[in-house]
């Protein structure tokens, strides 16, 4: 079973998750090792992105922490794919939120847009420039510079690729305020771009 | 196309679109199409760190209601294994302290008294076809119960003339006493000639097969009766 769902290459697992998501999941919850490492590899790296941004560094020992809890309640879990990652998030969510607590720190504070413009795309770029060399962790440092609720918004939408509803249930807040929140994430964002004539626009905010 | 186009106003429907990775809004807005694109980009499908921690975890978590399960099964079944051994090895101790105590009470020491009752009925069947060959060796010779008196009287019968001085005939002659070896010969119950088993209890008057050497494991008295009463009455 290893050999059904564990192909050696990238694409093989890619392609495998495209095939049949639901079916993955299914085999995980019961007990398909393969399934599983299928899943993690699948949905490790958008969660870690998301727990980035409410933890920052400590995003990964978070994440170690969400699939403990992922891999033992598996079997309770009840949905598709789509249900796992909201479902996954909200697990994740829930141990960066006692993490903070145990750490006695507030969430992470924005990233200072500094450290972020350093992996930006050059400003004289292109746009098809800016697409090729702008990087997943410049990326979701710049989305880290947003407010809380604005960040984790976009994440939860643009990143683990929830809807509104979803994204709901997983911050506890109605549909439509996500839908506020991601939308008044994404307007900051865009006044934050980087452009020959408004370089002042990433160091200027804090 | 510019990065400039992302400054112009973000309506909501736009923002919609953009976050749920529709093609064309992003290519419309280059900035913020890639800073989206870039965050969600899929993994790379390889081995992550924490991958196998977390595999470790799914596996612990599968197999673990069963696995502590069994190890406690297997420990309290062993426990109890044990305990019936060591339970039935005091009984065991107890049992043939029991019997040695019991047999030495009786006078029955050098025989298992669970043994008679076996031997009793394989003698009745053996005495009915007498083996008179290979039993002199097959037991010490230093034990004399009365089937080898009454080989030696075979012997003796067969051999009229010979002299009581006969080292073959030493036995009967001490056993008999000298010069009275015809008359213990002619006494010597004939019926039950067999012999293989010398410390078989036959069904023969106890008085003439305890005559000899105490320490023997010849007959018994008390064991003579259900001895010989059961095979003769078959």
């Amino acid at each position: 079973m290893c050999d059904t769902y564990e192909p050696p290459g990238a694409e093989g697992l890619g392609v495998l998750m495209a095939v049949d998501d639901d079916e993955l999941v299914q085999a995980a919850q019961r007990g398909d090792e393969a399934a599983f490492r299928a899943v993690y590899r699948a949905q490790q790296p958008t969660l870690l992105r998301y727990l980035t941004v409410l933890v920052g560094g400590d995003a990964e020992d978070v994440a170690s922490e969400a699939w403990l809890q992922i891999a033992r309640d598996l079997p309770k879990f009840r949905g598709d794919a789509d249900g796992f990652r909201g479902w996954a998030a909200t697990i994740a969510r829930h141990r960066a939120m006692d993490h903070l607590r145990h750490t006695r720190r507030r969430p992470v504070a924005a990233v200072p847009v500094e450290l972020v413009a350093a992996d930006l795309p050059d400003p004289l770029d292109t746009a098809e420039r800016a697409l090729e060399t702008i990087g997943t962790d410049a990326a979701v440092a710049l989305i880290a510079t947003l407010p809380r609720d604005q960040a984790e918004a976009v994440m939860l939408r643009a990143v683990l690729g929830l809807d509104a509803e979803s994204a709901g249930k997983v911050l506890g807040k109605r549909a439509g305020a996500v839908r506020t929140a991601a939308y008044r994430g994404l307007k900051t964002l865009a006044q934050r771009a980087v452009t020959p004539d408004a370089p002042a626009a990433l160091r200027g905010v804090r | 196309m510019s990065i400039h186009e992302d400054h112009r106003p973000l309506d909501r429907d736009a923002a919609e679109l953009l976050l749920s990775g529709d093609p064309a809004a992003r290519a419309a807005r280059p900035w913020l199409g890639a800073v989206l694109a870039a965050a969600g980009s899929p993994g790379a499908g390889a081995a992550l760190p924490g991958e196998d921690a977390a595999v470790a975890a799914f596996a612990a978590a599968h197999t673990p209601t069963v696995r502590p399960r069994r190890i406690s099964v297997l420990k309290t079944t062993l426990a109890k294994l044990l305990t019936v051994k060591v339970a039935g090895a005091c009984l065991a101790v107890a049992g043939s302290a029991g019997g040695v105590a019991l047999a030495a009470s009786n006078g029955a020491l050098p025989t298992p008294l669970h043994k008679a009752p076996h031997h009793a009925p394989a003698s009745a069947s053996h005495s009915a076809h007498p083996h008179p060959s290979g039993t002199p060796s097959a037991r010490p010779s230093h034990s004399f119960p009365p089937a080898d008196f009454f080989k030696l009287c075979q012997k003796w019968d067969a051999r009229p003339g010979h002299s009581q001085d006969d080292p073959d005939f030493g036995d009967l002659v001490k056993k008999a006493g000298r010069d009275h070896i015809d008359r213990f010969c002619t006494d010597l119950p004939k019926p039950h000639p067999s012999g293989s088993f010398s410390s078989q209890p036959h069904p023969q008057p106890s008085g003439s097969a305890s005559p000899h050497g105490s320490g023997q494991p010849g007959p018994k008295p008390s064991s003579l009766p259900s001895g010989s009463a059961k095979p003769e009455g078959r």
